[in-house]
């Protein structure tokens, strides 16, 4: 080898069989760090999972060191203990397991509460700190600590320690700083993202609850319009309660619908309006309402609502002038997609047909109106088809 | 009166409260449909409008406009979920909350038709 070639190290290729100099050992070492740092970062930006990513911290700071030994620790305030939570190197029984002292007499306590990193290259002679038992339990010589910080409070400490001679220097302390901050990012975004899913979670809870609350009022009004039908003594006036009463709880049903499915924006409409049916079915005694409705076409719970209300109104409009209040009337609903972004709800009936001269358009009648009005919104077309016998009120509109 | 208000069964209930109170009713379901009725026909007095609504107006915004293009239209505006402060809608205007009740509506509209 020349002078020259020994003055450029880093191009150098020692010819083989060459011992390679101390300075490009280092030189490997240090380049080794900075590809294990940038694949911690990355490991770390990929959201590895929690515990993984401890344990990777802890197996790359020692394959980066030439350590035997490593260990990721957190801080338990409660017990003012340091508990190994990851590490490579130990005998069983260490991990999840053993823990030091978290006071500033320990080089792991020291560190944590001071901030300041901790080398320590001659164990057996160390006088600042009382050397944990587990590192002379495991014959460890040298060791470094340094703290993994968090946002606010520090998690905990990263520890690198090693049997063999030799002593860690600044460098070695660089690299080390380095991957625990990177780990510490890590923590600290984990603890974020735990804290938006528990957000997350009592927000849920919380529309729950308020879709069950919103249920429940309106089941109290439901009962008391119902109440009402049956106290005020008009036939007439009895009719129009019972009528709201049935309206003010095909509303309390979609909440309830709501208050067991884990979305409140859209439900499927079928679903809903068959269990409305059922409900109608129970409570008009001398009529029996048939549905056919399709499963999993899922829409705005608006427009659900709606829908509800259309096929309620129409059932009585047909319990009431296609039937005329008669005993053994059959309802017919459908509820189905006829085309791949159409929604069709038919009620049909057998009962006496319109008079020739009906036209929705001059319908006078609230249950009309409602009918018409609500089909509009959702942008949807309501017509009717005279039966042999009976009439068939259709609703189509776009999903 | 113009109502103006994008839930349907609330629409029908206040134009069969205005109409119950003696006046004509008008519907319409934005902001932008009552620009264009506003546009299209001059016997319009009151205009009473829904705060909270799709679209590309809300109902002050509303407010302000029929202000400025049409200075002699009275306002009535109603929400269940904002109280306009005063200055956020013009000064001869009257704020209803929601719920209101038919004598209201009807005791406001005599006051501003008079």
């Amino acid at each position: 080898m020349s002078s020259v070639q020994r003055e450029n190290p880093v191009v150098e290729t020692p010819p083989p069989g060459e011992t390679p100099d101390p300075a490009t050992l280092s030189l490997e070492q240090r380049i080794r760090q900075q590809e294990i740092l940038a694949a911690l970062g990355v490991i770390a930006l990929q959201g590895a999972s929690f515990d993984e990513l401890l344990r990777e911290t802890a197996r790359q700071t020692a394959a980066g060191l030439d350590a035997d030994f490593s260990k990721v620790m957190e801080f338990i305030p409660s017990e003012n203990r340091l508990l190994v939570r990851a590490g490579i190197g130990w005998e069983p029984g260490v991990i999840g397991v053993a823990s030091v002292g978290a006071d500033t007499a320990s080089p792991a306590g020291y560190a944590l509460r001071t901030g300041k990193p901790v080398i320590s290259n001659h164990l057996e002679n160390e006088e600042r700190f009382r050397t944990p038992e587990i590192l002379r339990q495991h014959g460890v010589h040298r060791a470094m600590n340094v703290i993994l910080q968090g946002d606010g409070s520090p998690f905990g400490v990263l520890e690198v320690d090693s049997r063999s001679a030799g002593e860690f220097d600044e460098r070695d302390l660089a690299f080390l700083q380095g991957a625990a901050n990177l780990l510490g990012m890590a923590i600290e975004r984990e603890r974020h993202e735990r804290q938006l899913r528990g957000a997350l979670e009592r927000q849920q809870a919380l529309l729950k609850e308020v879709n069950h609350r919103v249920k429940n009022s309106l089941t109290i009004v439901a009962s008391m319009l119902s109440l009402q039908a049956g106290e005020v003594g008009d036939p007439t006036l009895t009719v129009h309660l019972e009528e709201a009463a049935r309206r003010v709880s095909a509303v309390a049903k979609a909440h309830d619908q709501l208050y067991q499915s884990s979305d409140v924006e859209q439900m499927d409409v079928g679903r809903y309006i068959e269990s409305l049916c059922k409900d109608v079915d129970a409570s008009v005694a001398h009529c029996e309402v048939h549905t056919d409705a399709e499963h999993g076409i899922v829409i705005s719970t608006d427009n659900a609502i709606s829908s509800a209300l259309i096929v309620n109104e129409l059932i009585t409009n047909a319990e009431k002038y296609a039937y005329r209040g008669q005993s053994g009337c059959n309802i017919w609903v459908a509820v189905k997609r006829t085309a791949p972004d159409r929604l069709t709800i038919s009620v049909r009936d057998e009962g006496e047909g319109l008079p020739p001269d009906f036209d929705l358009r001059k319908a006078k009648g609230l249950g009309m109106r409602i009918v018409g009005s609500l089909a509009k919104q959702m942008n949807g077309a309501f017509e009717f088809h005279r039966r042999q016998p009976g009439t068939e009120f259709v609703v189509v509109y776009p999903i | 009166v113009l109502v103006v208000e994008d839930e349907p069964l609330i629409r029908m209930n206040a134009v069969s409260m205005v109409e119950d109170a003696g006046y004509v009713a008008i519907e319409a379901a934005d902001a932008d449909a009552a620009i264009a009725i506003l546009e299209s026909r001059d016997d319009i007095r009151v205009v009473f409008t829904d705060i909270n609504m799709p679209g590309s107006m809300d109902g002050l915004r509303l407010a302000r406009a029929i202000r400025n293009r049409w200075p002699p239209i009275r306002l009535i505006v109603t929400s269940g979920l904002i109280r306009p402060k005063e200055g956020e809608f013009p000064a001869d205007g009257r704020f209803l909350p929601k719920p209101y009740a038919a004598d209201h509506l009807a005791a406001t509209l005599r006051e501003l038709a008079a």
